[in-house]
């Protein structure tokens, strides 16, 4: 571990035990009411009872997690690839960008849960209509993204190459890693939008298992059982704040991070 | 020995090449030949069209009229290695590549063990070069001059035998007065020894006068090498200056004929004569 890397780690380690710290203040204060702001020590709790086997399927957050992780990453998958693919075509030309980014921002614009109720006709109330929500919120935002990474890739390196004479596969893996930067900026953007999205939808409407995030905390929102719902807030926060970590960890191996500063 | 090789004797030609930047021709027509060793360099106002009639000869923009020859090549393909060192170097390089990397990447399509036979050319051009340059470095970690000294060095190493024809468009403009005056004796050197037909386009007058053996001072737009020609009755003339006086290594020699402000401007600091 570089000494940069290290004293970052300490940062956002010092920033997490402060925001502890003030959450556990203002908790015990008793300014803010129980049903307002649950104590950390209840919500590590009932985090802890996550991983107590003798408890039954649907008490344990973890395994609520574990269908709403599933989905929300399904369906961030299929709406890489998918709108990875149109970004690409979009970019590929002023024109095809021109004619279609109306279409991708009009889409972006709309809250994908208003289609939700019409995905869950569609695919019987079933876990489709899930991942078909977060597929339909999350690929305008990575279409548009990657397009303008596309477009944006540098003309000079292009150029640079067809001068030398080099063979097209070499042109074609730096076209690929000029676009690169942002695909990852997509994935990031589309990560925590399939999450939010996850949990919406399983507010919504609870899936047919019953065992979704979403639905333990509108139960636990509606029985006033607020250490349960911080403890779903705290899972899904950490797991989309590790999600980016891990995907800033592997741009920066790739030597990405850098790819529009110079 | 590179400067034992036999010279291919072809030069770079051009033949009333026309070009156009932004909708509007720059280049009426210009014929000129650049021979093997030979470093002519291109000179003028800015917006003249010397980056312009640089990208057309690298085969990157609409050579709307003329021809552009290429010296034959040895190589099995039979297409000549042309290199370039562009106006935007900084952005030439890919953040996510050592600069040894880059240089490596530009070498690509000469055969096999293509990056470690650039990485070696690189590292002892480096070196016979004089460029204090660090080759593991990422761009984002090099200066402007230290780029533009990478860029040259890839220009160079490209190619197992150097490149036929080399295109630099203001090579040495963010380097310091004294890697500029090396990195132009090496230039010279590296041109003369393996018969490189080089086309440079320079704005200081040292530069010129240090790089080159011959220079086209344009003297504004739209401009042609053969006069008032191909029915553009406002075309400016060029001056075409051999240096020589000033130059330790060069010989004496004329220029053409030129009437503008810029022109004798340009022939009176590079102390070329009018044409016989």
């Amino acid at each position: 571990m570089t000494k940069g890397s290290a004293g970052r780690l300490a940062l956002a380690a010092a920033t997490f035990a402060a925001g502890l710290a003030l959450w556990l203040a203002l908790a015990r204060s008793g300014w803010i009411g129980r049903t307002l702001l649950a104590d950390p020590i209840d919500v590590a709790r009932a985090l802890a009872g996550a991983f107590d086997p003798a408890a039954p399927p649907g008490a344990r957050v973890l395994v609520h997690a574990e269908a709403t992780l599933v989905r929300a990453l399904a369906g961030w998958v299929i709406a890489l690839l998918v709108g990875m693919g149109c970004g690409v075509a979009l970019g590929a030309r002023a024109w095809a960008y021109v004619l279609g980014e109306p279409l991708f921002e009009l889409a972006r614009a709309v809250p994908p849960i208003l289609a939700f109720p019409l995905l869950l006709v569609a695919f019987d109330f079933g876990e489709p209509a899930y991942v078909g929500t977060i597929v339909l919120g999350c690929v305008p935002i990575v279409a548009i993204t990657v397009a303008r990474g596309r477009l944006g890739a540098s003309r000079e390196r292009s150029e640079l190459l067809a001068v030398f004479g080099v063979p097209r596969s070499v042109r074609a893996l730096t076209a690929i890693m000029e676009v690169m930067p942002s695909c990852f900026l997509a994935a990031r953007l589309a990560l925590s939008t399939s999450l939010v999205i996850a949990v919406v939808t399983e507010m919504v409407f609870t899936p047919r298992s019953g065992i979704a995030l979403g639905a333990l905390a509108k139960e636990a929102q509606m029985s006033f059982e607020t250490d349960v719902y911080f403890a779903v807030v705290v899972v899904v926060g950490l797991f989309g704040y590790a999600a980016n970590v891990v995907l800033r960890a592997v741009e920066r191996r790739l030597g990405l991070e850098r790819s529009t500063s110079t | 020995m590179a400067g034992e090789r036999e010279q291919p004797a072809e030069p770079l030609t051009l033949r009333r090449v026309a070009a156009s930047h932004a909708a509007a021709r720059v280049v009426v027509s210009a014929s000129f030949e650049v021979a093997a060793g030979e470093i002519v360099g291109l000179a003028g106002p800015n917006g003249c069209g010397k980056s312009t009639l640089l990208r057309t000869v690298a085969g990157l923009h609409p050579c709307e009229r003329g021809e552009v020859v290429l010296p034959r090549s040895r190589t099995p393909a039979g297409v000549a290695r042309v290199a370039l060192v562009p106006q935007g170097y900084a952005q030439s390089f890919w953040p996510w590549a050592s600069l040894r990397s880059g240089i490596a990447l530009a070498a690509s399509g000469s055969g096999r063990g293509w990056y470690r036979s650039a990485a070696a050319r690189a590292q002892s051009l480096r070196a016979e070069l004089a460029l204090d340059l660090d080759l593991g470095l990422r761009p984002y970690q090099c200066s402007g001059g230290m780029l533009q000294q990478a860029a040259l060095l890839r220009a160079l190493a490209a190619f197992a035998s150097g490149p036929e024809v080399l295109l630099a468009d203001e090579p040495f403009s963010a380097l310091d007065v004294d890697v500029a005056r090396r990195a132009r004796a090496a230039l010279r050197r590296f041109v003369r020894e393996r018969g490189v037909r080089a086309l440079v386009v320079l704005h200081d007058v040292e530069s010129l006068v240090e790089t080159c053996d011959r220079v086209l001072v344009i003297d504004g737009k739209p401009w042609s090498t053969d006069g008032a020609s191909e029915g553009v009755s406002t075309a400016r003339m060029v001056l075409n200056a051999r240096l020589g006086s000033r130059r330790p290594d060069g010989d004496a020699d004329a220029a053409a004929p030129t009437t503008s402000s810029f022109g004798d401007a340009m022939a009176r600091v590079l102390g070329a004569g009018p044409h016989p």
